[in-house]
């Protein structure tokens, strides 16, 4: 054996000889597939010689006797390498054989309009498969990604049904901007619009819901100006490719999944019950002053508050129930492939009333109807409808938390439901005779037809459309509002027509043995438009999606919105050149045009150069690359961001049918002043990384530096309101993102009965903003206001009064001011900046275990530092007002000499030193460290033998899967994975990690069966 | 073959990256509904339009929001029903800061300003603009900008008086629409501004201006800003000046909130029906035919000096749950849909010129008649006449004392006694001193950039 090997690699050494010694003789071989069918448009390439199969896989190559190393690549296949000795007289090449599936040593990675091999990369892109977010329920795909990517930090929403995720790629460099990465469904920038219903009952819409995760094939996330700047003025926070399933070779095969599962809150709120609430209260009526038993609520009674004790937590959340049902059909046949998906999830949540349906179908064909064509048609159509309820702010579990008391009965003593003094009605009462729910049908398809022109030159033109018709219904009845008849009810369509187009061409300017060089020249249009109205009918007995005819005194109101747009037009330019198979290059440049620049500054231009090293391939590294792989890759680029809103930098009049006029007169009026020199947000990115792989591949790992310079950082900003406006969006100011990530894959154990597999990934973001021009900290304009911009902090600093202690001789709160002596008064002149919203790092680790026909994955993922602000604990545990209050509040000052976490309990402002305003203040006493390290995910599956049910079936599996089990925080106010409801972007990015009666997560069990056949 | 058919890509490739890309007419989107600002002002009838839009933003700012302000300042009303935290808790409680203040009145107030500024800027640029027309819409922006910053000053500073040179800090002056930042001026610079406007408003206005601003009301309205910076004898001329005028005659109601041209009417805010009611501010505060629990309600203090048999505006109050302990009033002044709102008008020109007269050691029987005017309209037949020989101060008191119930729950009580205070008076405000810090409406937190002086706040009980 040894001395075959010997004999090879001499002659392998000596192959670069032979050619000039000998005669080229014309040899025939066939390339198969390992169920024996030909296989047309492989490679067969050696040396500088590249030939193609012809339909019948068989090719015709010219090669001198001697040693050749042949290598063969074909689409969906791994590609093949193997020594053949041509010897005198020879005519004929044994057939090569090729197995299904990627190159696992070097897979494919899809990149911006093309792919490459991930040894080819010299951008950072992490690759996950579709079944990486398929093996675990979640609300909506990106949040299944949480712990998996180096860099990607991932705050799922909440527990309630279709809720989305605020996803972060290496930190956050935009303010009022959108901080989201770009999100890109094979090809097309679809519309990703959270506030497409504003934060209504207390919740963001999730424009992701509808992307079907059985669908998905693979996820790239791009994260550095190299792979980024292809994208251009849309890449600056990166950008998440999906890929969805399309037909492999192997003839007809069908995927069916089923799931069933439960729905539970990670925690739940600990409120006062009625006597505890009544304890407590009093108290701070005595320490008031107050004499005799204390005015209740809503002028309820002693007596009936004695005899009620409602638990408004268990009323509105409870156990949820959630089933999917999922069939994959592919079929491929010669020139012609299929795939079929078809989807149904029901996800009830743990929040009462609140449910999420999704149906999804998926059509991908793919067909070659002339040589060297090939198209390719994308489609999918989803329908997901929403039932609503209120929460947080809004109502609902939010309420549990604050206004429904205790105290407050369900039901009167007729049997209706109890109404306080004010006329409201309790969140139980709400959600039963409400009737609230969104529906969103959307289609995204999409066309794309290849030509290739000679083996050299591929010419591609692109079209596709994202249509998304979403509309919200309400119906509430007489019960529950002020109207003379039956019900009204509502509903707001909303319509949002995305479609892009591109053409683009490759061209293989150079291939030889030492280099290549390869150009990518493209160009691109994409249009959205957004088109809503609104629908108002009254005397009905039901919503508008169960019919629209309403009773004799039925009235209909129908207003149209104004349709919004944007474009952008653009043109890119991507080179590659690679030297001696080791040293590669790329530079990347895309100009972009926006509709959303005035004249001044309409087009920007993003440009990236990058390179990356096979460092193992060098000589002196040759006794390492033998079982070892080394590369470094280092980019330098430009990406940049828009503001949201379309047509910000126009100035604008009201015009006179919009207004309302005076004294019967006409009138019009000025709405946003003109900023003509309004620019794009711009980003320079250095990234240096490197990656290896140890014993042969056994131990991956990747390490990455980067840094992130935004400059001209797009600020709503809130301007001096004497300027007559209250905001205006400009170019203010400079944030730094620079940060380290490291990630491995071990195998540990690879044997054949049992396997063990780690991953383990962390990402250390430093965030810093530079400058933000003239303005100060309270600059940001809208929104919920939790956190500031404070410069030499990052964005989302916690800008508070200090609380220092409870003095225990008063019981009165002490806080710090500026200068850090205490006080007893509060002002908002004594804010600092005491923390940050921004963890110091995330990661995950993931560990699978194989065991014969059983398997167990185990995911952790955790958060360090960061901080969380409890904004509904200042309400909560603060002044007492007509909000319950939580357990918590126990540990308060009773008497002279108490020392204790909270202060004396009181309903007046001034014995804590406040304004008359018990809500507008906040103090670091809610202020909290939200690290933590929680079990994401457990499964446990079991691969049924085939045996069991003969040839039917290929292959069935049963799968046990727990998420969020366990979570270890300090974090006292429950779960510490927060993303609350936001109210615009620049709430996005700045207040994460604030809690203001915001859902817990959602605790689930589940059980999935997998069958092929 | 095979390169004519290259060429033919080429050209399509060509022929789709032109088509697609390199037209800027596919990113010049505009939006709907909405006039660009640079097609808005075209024509006069577009100047007019937007000097109207003034009257309109001022109209909802006086529509009562502003003078419920003033009043929870000051004694009249009791504490309101709002629940902590609201607007109006906070100002009845002296307690404004950054975060929580009359931020919607201040930026609308320098909102109609920045519309005004706009019209003067953009006047010369409108092609069929006639100099009456420009003479006119100039002298009623001016007439308007007075107004907001009179408003401002008056909310956001101490008094006309406060320090001896009036240098303690105003408002920012707005006299350009562009996006510089201004900071306070001096309230002594405020005042200038404000009587420089309501000058050459007074000078250009037309003496008829269908329920526009007029001659009479740009002389009204500098008769009250004189009132308020102590400057009587120049109240008194201008109040002279409208009091001579025929135009103009005493009423026989009391009630000047009615749909309709009270003839002692100089200016009032127009409302065209119940959809364009421009009395929502009070309506909505005070009314109580339909609602038990108004948000506004008079203090007990108020109402003993109010409501007496003999006065006929006793009719405007009401006692509930008398002589329990929870007895409240009620004010039923503006328990109507729909209403103009007075602004300026004779019975206050004629209490002016009365105080301004007891003020300056003038004929007394001219004050005595201006003030017998309004008690013998508000009493019943046990009306008397004031003594001849009644003594200046008795007859300032029973002066304020008409103004106080005349005027009650307009926003002007409160404002009386601040001046009165910078005057020189020893005033106590609802157990405060006048001055307090936290007479003052704080700044919205966005004036904070750099040199931004922000009021004291608290330190009235």
């Amino acid at each position: 054996m040894m001395k075959k090997h010997t004999i090879i690699l001499f002659l392998l050494l000596f192959s670069g000889l032979l050619p000039a010694l000998a005669q080229n003789l014309t040899l025939t071989g066939k390339i198969k597939s390992q169920e024996g069918n030909a296989i047309e448009g492989a490679v067969v390439k050696t040396g500088s010689t590249t030939v193609i199969t012809d339909k019948n896989g068989n090719y015709a190559i010219s090669l001198a006797e001697g040693v050749h190393q042949m290598t063969v690549s074909a689409k969906e296949y791994k590609p093949f390498s193997q020594t053949v000795v041509v010897k005198p007289g020879q005519n004929a090449l044994p057939d090569f054989i090729l197995s299904l599936g990627a190159d696992e040593m070097d897979p494919v990675v899809i990149i911006g309009y093309g792919t490459s091999t991930k040894r080819d990369l010299t951008g950072s892109v992490t690759s996950l498969k579709g079944a990486e977010v398929q093996d675990m329920p979640t609300p909506s795909f990106e949040a299944a990604i949480q712990g998996k990517a180096p860099g990607v930090q991932i705050t799922t929403g909440s527990g309630v049904a279709g809720s989305g995720s605020l996803v972060r790629i290496r930190g956050v460099a935009s303010i009022s901007a959108a901080g989201d990465p770009l999100y890109i469904v094979d090809g097309i920038p679809i519309s990703q619009n959270y506030f497409v219903n504003g934060n209504n009952g207390g919740f963001n819409n999730n424009p992701l819901a509808t992307l079907n995760p059985e669908d998905i094939e693979s996820i790239e996330i791009l994260k550095d100006a190299a792979a980024t700047s292809i994208y251009g003025s849309r890449g600056s926070n990166g950008v998440i490719l999906i890929t969805t399933k399309r037909a492999k070779k192997g003839g007809l095969k069908f995927d069916f999944s089923s799931r069933v599962g439960t729905s539970q809150p990670t925690f739940k709120p600990q409120m006062l019950n009625s006597s505890q609430f009544l304890q407590l209260y009093q108290e701070a009526w005595e320490n008031d002053g107050g004499t005799g038993r204390a005015p209740l609520p809503n002028n309820i009674s002693w007596e009936e508050a004695l005899k009620t004790n409602t638990n408004w937590v268990d009323e509105t959340m409870g156990v949820g129930l959630k089933q999917m049902y999922s069939l994959g059909t592919t079929y491929r046949k010669n020139k012609f492939g299929a795939y079929l998906g078809l989807t149904h999830d029901n996800n009830g949540s743990f929040v009462i009333g609140s449910r999420y349906k999704r149906s999804s179908a998926r059509l991908n064909l793919d067909y070659e109807p002339i040589k060297n064509l090939t198209i390719s048609l994308s489609s999918s159509y989803t329908q997901g409808i929403n039932n609503r309820v209120d929460g947080a702010w809004s109502g609902g579990f939010g309420a549990a938390m604050s206004t429904a008391l205790p105290i407050y009965p369900i039901y009167d003593t007729t049997g209706n439901f109890w109404r306080p003094g004010n006329g409201g009605l309790n969140p139980v009462a709400v959600r039963k005779l409400k009737d609230w729910r969104t529906t969103e049908n959307r289609t995204i398809n999409n066309f794309k037809a290849s030509y290739k022109i000679s083996d050299k030159w591929v010419v591609s033109a692109f079209g596709a459309i994202d249509n998304m018709d979403f509309f919200e219904d309400i119906y509430e009845p007489k019960a529950l509002i002020n109207t003379n008849h039956a019900g009204i009810a509502k509903r707001s369509p909303r319509s949002t027509f995305n479609y892009n187009y591109n053409l683009i061409t490759n061209y293989n300017i150079l291939n030889t043995d030492k280099q290549t060089l390869d150009a990518m020249v493209g160009t691109e249009f994409q249009k959205s438009i957004v088109r809503s109205s609104f629908i108002e009918v009254s005397d009905m007995n039901h919503a508008l999606y169960k019919g629209e005819t309403g009773g004799e005194n039925s009235s209909r109101l129908e207003r149209k919105n104004a349709t919004e747009a944007f474009a952008f037009a653009s043109y890119f330019l991507r080179m590659n050149y690679k030297l001696r198979n080791k040293y590669i290059f790329q530079f990347t440049m895309r100009s972009d045009g926006s509709s959303r620049f005035g004249p001044n500054n309409a087009y920007g231009f993003f440009p990236a150069v990058s390179g990356a090293w096979v460092i193992s391939d060098e000589n002196f590294m040759r006794n390492y690359r033998r079982n070892n792989f080394l590369k470094i890759k280092a980019g330098f680029g430009r990406t940049g961001n828009t503001p949201n809103e379309n047509y910000a930098w126009r100035g604008t009049f009201t015009p006179p049918q919009n207004s309302f006029g005076y004294n019967g007169n006409p009138s019009i009026f000025p709405t946003r002043l003109e900023n003509p020199d309004l620019k794009w947000e711009t980003s320079d990115v250095l990234d240096i990384t490197l990656e290896g792989g140890l014993m042969k591949n056994r131990i991956t790992w990747e390490v990455s530096y980067y840094n992130k310079t935004t400059n001209g950082v797009i600020l709503d900003l809130a301007v001096p309101r004497s300027l007559g406006f209250s905001s205006y969006y400009d170019n203010v100011g400079a944030v730094r993102n620079a940060g380290l990530e490291f990630s491995f894959t071990s195998r540990n154990i690879v044997k054949k009965l049992f396997t063990w597999t780690t991953q383990f990934n962390i990402a250390r973001n430093y965030n810093e903003i530079l400058n933000i021009g003239v303005y100060t900290q309270d600059a940001v304009s809208g929104g919920t206001n939790d956190t500031r911009v404070v410069v030499g902090q990052p964005i989302g600093t916690n800008y508070l009064v200090r609380f220092s202690r409870v003095d225990p001789a008063t019981g009165r709160p002490v806080y710090l001011d500026k200068n850090g002596n205490e006080t007893f008064t509060w002002t908002n002149n004594d804010r600092v900046a005491v923390g940050s919203v921004l963890p110091k790092a995330v990661g995950g680790l993931t560990n699978n275990f194989t065991w014969k026909n059983w398997n167990l994955s185990c995911l952790f993922v955790y958060k360090i530092g960061g901080n969380i602000y409890n904004s509904s604990a200042k309400r909560q545990n603060g002044v007492v007002t007509d909000w319950n209050m939580t357990t918590d509040y126990f540990d308060r000052w009773q008497q002279p000499g108490d020392i204790a976490k909270y202060p004396k309990l009181s309903m007046q402002t001034s014995q804590y030193g406040l304004p008359p305003d018990p809500y507008q203040y906040n103090t670091t006493l809610f202020l909290e460290d939200g690290s933590y390290l929680r079990l994401r995910n457990l499964s446990i599956g079991y691969r049924i033998p085939a045996k069991w049910f003969g040839k039917s079936i290929q292959s069935s599996r049963i799968t046990f899967t727990g998420t969020n089990l366990l979570t270890f925080t300090k974090f006292s106010g429950g779960d510490p994975e927060i993303a609350r409801d936001f109210e615009n972007p620049a709430d996005r990015n700045m207040s994460s990690n604030i809690t203001y009666l915001t859902a817990p997560q959602e605790k689930s069990y589940n059980l999935t069966l997998n069958l092929t056949f | 073959m095979k390169n004519k058919f290259n060429s033919y890509i080429i050209a399509v490739a060509l022929g789709v990256s032109t088509l697609g890309v390199s037209c800027k007419k596919m990113l010049d989107l505009k939006p709907e509904n909405l006039t660009l600002a640079d097609d808005a002002l075209k024509t006069t009838a577009d100047v007019q339009a937007l000097l109207n839009s003034c009257y309109d933003e001022f109209a909802n700012l006086m529509n009562g929001s502003v003078q419920n302000l003033h009043e929870l300042l000051g004694e009249n009303v009791a504490q309101p029903q709002n629940s902590a935290g609201s607007l109006y808790y906070t100002v009845w409680n002296r307690g404004t800061f950054s975060f929580r203040t009359a931020d919607r009145e201040y930026l609308d107030f320098y909102n109609c300003i920045l519309r005004i500024n706009t019209i003067f800027e953009r006047i010369d640029d409108v092609s069929d603009m006639t100099p009456e027309n420009k003479k006119r819409i100039l002298a009623e922006g001016s007439f308007l900008r007075a107004w907001c910053h009179w408003e401002l000053v008056k909310l956001w500073a101490q008094p006309y008086g406060y320090t001896a040179d009036n240098s303690h800090p105003g408002v920012p002056i707005r006299l350009k629409a562009d996006k510089n930042i201004e900071l306070r001026s001096s309230v002594g610079a405020v005042y200038n501004q404000i009587l420089a406007d309501l000058d050459a408003a007074i000078a250009d206005l037309p003496a008829d201006n269908n329920n526009y601003a007029t001659t009479d009301a740009g002389k009204a309205l500098k008769a009250k800003v004189l009132f308020i910076m102590n400057d009587f004898a120049g109240a008194k001329t201008l109040a002279d000046d409208i009091l001579g005028n025929a135009k103009y005659s005493f009423s026989d109601s009391f009630s000047r909130f009615v749909k309709g041209a009270p003839e002692e009417i100089i200016f009032q805010l127009i409302s065209t029906g119940n959809s364009d009611n421009r009395g929502g501010g009070f309506i909505n505060n005070y009314r109580s035919d339909n609602n038990p629990n108004p948000v506004l309600k008079p203090t007990a203090d108020f109402a003993k000096i109010a409501m007496h048999g003999y006065d006929k505006r006793s009719a405007f109050y009401e006692v509930k749950n008398k002589g329990k302990a929870n007895e409240f009033y009620l004010c039923h002044k503006f328990d109507k849909d729909v209403f103009n709102v007075p602004l300026l008008h004779l019975t206050d020109m004629l209490l002016m010129r009365a105080e301004c007269i007891a003020e300056t050691g003038g004929d007394k029987s001219i004050a005595i008649a201006d003030i017998d005017k309004i008690r013998k309209r508000a009493y019943d037949s046990t009306w008397t006449s004031i003594d001849p020989l009644i003594s200046v101060s008795a007859l300032k008191d029973s002066i304020r004392l008409q103004r106080r119930l005349e005027m009650a729950f307009e926003g002007d009580w409160t404002l009386q006694l601040r001046r009165r205070g910078a005057k020189g008076e020893n005033i106590k405000i609802r157990n405060s001193d006048w001055n307090c810090p936290g007479m003052l409406i704080q700044f919205p937190q966005s004036e904070n950039t750099a040199g931004f002086i922000f009021n004291t706040e608290g330190g009235c009980n």
